[in-house]
């Protein structure tokens, strides 16, 4: 490989000062190599050189100049927004966290009536009794970490996800839209919010154990990168191992766009949409940006601690941390991260899972707000926290009765939060009902559960993007949604 | 001195052309016609404008193709497909072997004529170009020279060629990461594996999670495609193996290592049995024809296939690029493992 080091360095000179020059084969080399093989040579690393010039003010730029990002002088605004999604994996227990019922209401021997269980004094663990926030929202015993943010937090209950699949519960909530059988149906809200706001940003689109998707209606730039732990994310964003002479992997690289540039895969979209992919992977390994997600390296011992990180290889803790440096960074404009999983307890684990996890995950997104708040968002007097919404969600919630096997199964009633930015924190919208807690209709203008069903209307994981899109200018006609925004979720 | 200044002019252009010059080598047709069609009054007519033409370049009205000569549809150029300068021989160079058509062959749409060949209906012989003159006669009368000719558009009645047919295909579909997996190892005869707490294992199980492969818990569709993360591992996959292939190769051929031992079929060294730096012209030709079938399963159909001008064209200049003999058999192998007709079928 010296050899090769030192011919590209002199061939580098050589193009650098525009000369045309002689090759310094041997004969027989010489020989097998065309007149015109050594103008397309040329002109294969030129060409590739003045693409990189052309590329600046295309389509293309924010990825070509990602490796920049953060380090000029940036425009800010009050109304810049950011975005992480919170998934609980698997159906969290709404019971034990944002929709709590009080056991002294709602006791053992009353469950005929109520058809409601909360079965607190079942739990392992330290919280058995029902939360009252000052605000006078009430959360579950395992609310963790999210009560310091009782205030800040907006919780939306009663919300119907008409679906008991896990797949198609996460998916409805992502899209908006229900699948078909499993199959999602439309971008998902990451997407969107990416497409519409990420343009700058290098990874736009930040996915961890989250699903992600893009319909082909959105742009490219806007998919997600999706990883599922932060080893493979540091992975992806290094250079190839082992490295081949850099022109040699320009005229690689050459040659599949070319390849890509004729008639058979400008027919293809397959092969125009793996292009775009290939083109956006290698602007993903340039930049350098694998250093800034290697939590191991010491100038992230503040970071790690902020974070309560015990476990580096992969942990939902890490996960947290890694969302708050893709967007801190200015990497990334919406990340989607799962920060709880093991939820779906429909047997006695329900007992001395549910609770502990769905409080990690709390716990994690406390975290994440506290890291948020304490960072100054670009020298504005405002923090990171102000400029970005935290929602959490799950495909779905579990039933108010146990089962026979002493857990809990599959409940269409869900609940979500939200935090941050505009949210307008410190109420609840909407309410399952007090009976076997189904959802109930909502007045969308002032978010009160209303009895008459036809005063309102049953919310839905829909609304609640709705509101996001409206909030950033997304409109109607473009996601589709048909279903109008929750008002009273933002601040006027 | 005017004909250097010409050739310099060539040069130039073939520098800016990289995508052309390739292209030119597509023969199926391409969605978008290259030249502007111009409507014009007769019924069923056109015109092609040819602005800002070069006095020294402009045809002569006895190399404009008749109405008669008229392109027929698949002969049209298309994008892409439009001759450059750097298709066109320059004037007193003698095309090389690899470069002529094969006798019985005709030139495709897009390619210049050569020297002793009557231009096909559909190509417009470039001034400077030997060629057979055309003895049909021309309805207007001819200029004496180049001069004569305005420089402003000149329209030339031309039918209008009929929309572009896509023909009928199956989309393509990428493969999943086993059927990948099994892909890499039977074609270069490497797994793509690495080291793990002492252990050797396969690098796309590592990744599997990553790459969406369904776990039947929470996933039960594999994600086929071909985003930024899979090509960027395909990528990792391709420089590893290859590399490897290589050095197992040299070192088995050189006396110094095992034999290599395959996994998959017993495909040979890459460049063969010779020598990876001392192989004739006919032999590499001959070497990128088998690794296609290798690679891609594409047997190509004569010399001047499409497909093969590219890893042709890859070769000669990633040998240019380096003085290692074997960088440029890595680089074709690379390059033909991340071609989607490797990863897609």
């Amino acid at each position: 490989m010296k050899r090769d080091q030192s011919k590209e360095q002199r061939l580098q000179a050589e193009l650098s000062e525009a000369r045309v020059f002689e090759p310094t084969h041997s004969r027989a080399q010489r020989a097998t190599l065309s007149r015109r093989g050594l103008i397309k040579g040329l002109a294969g690393v030129t060409g590739l050189w003045a693409a990189e010039g052309a590329l600046r003010g295309s389509p293309l730029a924010p990825l070509a100049f990602a490796q920049n990002a953060g380090a000029g002088p940036r425009v800010v605004s009050e109304q810049d927004r950011y975005y992480i999604f919170c998934y609980f994996s698997g159906g969290w227990d709404i019971l034990l966290g944002l929709d709590p019922r009080d056991p002294r209401d709602y006791g053992e021997d009353r469950i005929r009536v109520t058809l409601t269980q909360p079965a607190y004094d079942q739990l392992t663990g330290v919280g058995r009794d029902i939360i009252h926030a000052p605000t006078g929202v009430s959360f579950g015993p395992h609310i963790g970490g999210l009560l310091s943010y009782a205030d800040q937090v907006a919780v939306v209950r009663g919300m119907s996800m008409d679906t008991l699949s896990h797949s198609s519960g996460r998916r409805r909530f992502l899209t908006g839209k229900s699948p078909s059988g499993l199959q999602a149906r439309g971008s998902s809200v990451n997407t969107w919010l990416s497409a519409h706001l990420g343009a700058q940003e290098p990874i736009p689109n930040l996915a961890i154990r989250v699903e992600s998707f893009n319909d082909g209606q959105l742009p490219t730039f806007a998919d997600a990168l999706a990883v599922s732990n932060s080893d493979d994310l540091i992975r992806t964003l290094t250079p190839a191992d082992p490295a081949l002479p850099p022109l040699v992997s320009r005229q690689i690289q050459a040659s599949l766009s070319d390849a890509a540039a004729c008639a058979e895969g400008e027919r293809s979209a397959f092969w125009r949409a793996a292009e775009v992919a290939r083109q956006k992977a290698l602007d993903m390994t340039a930049g350098g940006f694998a250093q800034r997600f290697d939590l191991r390296r010491p100038e992230f011992a503040e970071l790690r601690q902020r974070h309560a990180i015990t476990n580096l290889n992969d942990s939902v803790e890490l996960r947290g941390a890694l969302a708050v440096q893709a967007i801190c960074s200015g990497m990334t404009r919406c990340v989607n991260v799962e920060v709880a999983n093991g939820l779906d307890t429909h047997f006695d684990n329900w007992t001395t899972e549910q609770g502990a996890r769905q409080e990690q995950g709390f716990n994690v997104v406390s975290r994440i707000a506290d890291d948020l708040a304490s960072r100054e968002y670009y020298g504005t007097g405002r923090s990171w926290l102000d400029h970005t919404v935290i929602v959490g969600f799950s495909e779905f919630s579990r039933t108010p009765l146990l089962n026979d096997n002493g857990g809990r199964d599959h409940a269409l009633t869900n609940a979500a939060f939200l935090l941050g930015a505009k949210i307008n924190g410190g109420h609840v919208i909407g309410s399952s009902s007090p009976l076997g807690m189904q959802p109930m209709a909502v007045n969308l203008q002032t978010g009160q559960a209303v009895s008459n069903p036809t005063e309102g209307e049953v919310v839905r994981p829909e609304h609640i993007l709705q509101t996001l899109y409206s909030e950033v200018g997304i409109q109607e006609a473009d996601v589709d949604l048909r279903v109008p925004p929750l008002p009273t979720l933002l601040r006027s | 001195m005017r004909k250097q200044s010409r050739r310099a002019y060539q040069t130039l252009l073939n520098l800016l052309s990289l995508s052309a010059l390739i292209c030119s080598a597509c023969t199926a047709p391409s969605p978008e016609p290259d030249v502007q069609l111009m409507p014009s009054g007769g019924a069923g007519g056109g015109a092609v404008e040819m602005a800002d033409q070069e006095a020294g370049e402009a045809p002569t009205a006895g190399e404009m193709p008749t109405a008669g000569e008229m392109p027929t549809a698949g002969e049209t150029p298309t994008a892409g497909e439009t001759p450059t300068a750097g298709e066109m021989p320059i004037a007193g160079e003698t095309p090389t072997a690899g470069e002529t058509p094969t006798a019985g062959e005709t030139p495709t749409a897009g390619e210049m004529p050569i020297a002793g060949e009557t231009p096909t209906a559909g190509e417009i012989p470039i001034a400077g170009v030997i060629g057979e003159p055309e003895p049909e006669p021309e309805p207007e009368p001819e200029p004496e020279s180049s001069e004569l000719i305005p420089e402003e558009t000149i329209s030339v009645p031309i039918a209008e060629p009929p929309p572009p047919v896509d023909l009928p295909h199956r989309p393509r579909r990428r493969l999943n990461l086993d059927q990948l997996d099994r892909a890499i190892e039977q074609s270069v005869g490497l797994p793509w594996t690495e080291t793990s707490r002492g252990r050797q294992i396969r690098s796309l199980s590592v990744l599997s999670d990553t790459l969406g492969k369904p776990d039947f818990i929470a996933q039960t569709v594999e994600d086929l495609s071909p985003s930024a993360l899979f090509l960027k591992f395909l990528d990792d996959a391709a420089r590893s193996v290859c590399v490897e292939r290589v050095e197992l190769d040299l070192a088995s051929q050189s006396g110094l290592g095992e034999p290599t031992e395959w996994s998959g079929e017993d495909w040979g060294p890459l460049w063969g049995e010779g020598v990876p730096g001392a192989l004739s012209a006919t032999e590499v030709e001959a070497r990128i024809h088998a690794l296609m079938i290798r690679f891609h399963g594409h047997e190509p159909t004569s010399a001047e296939d499409a497909r093969v001008a590219y890893w042709r064209w890859l070769f000669e200049t990633s040998s240019f690029v380096s003085d290692a003999p074997e960088t440029p058999w890595v680089a074709l192998c690379v390059a033909m493992i991340t071609h989607p007709d490797f990863y897609s079928y």
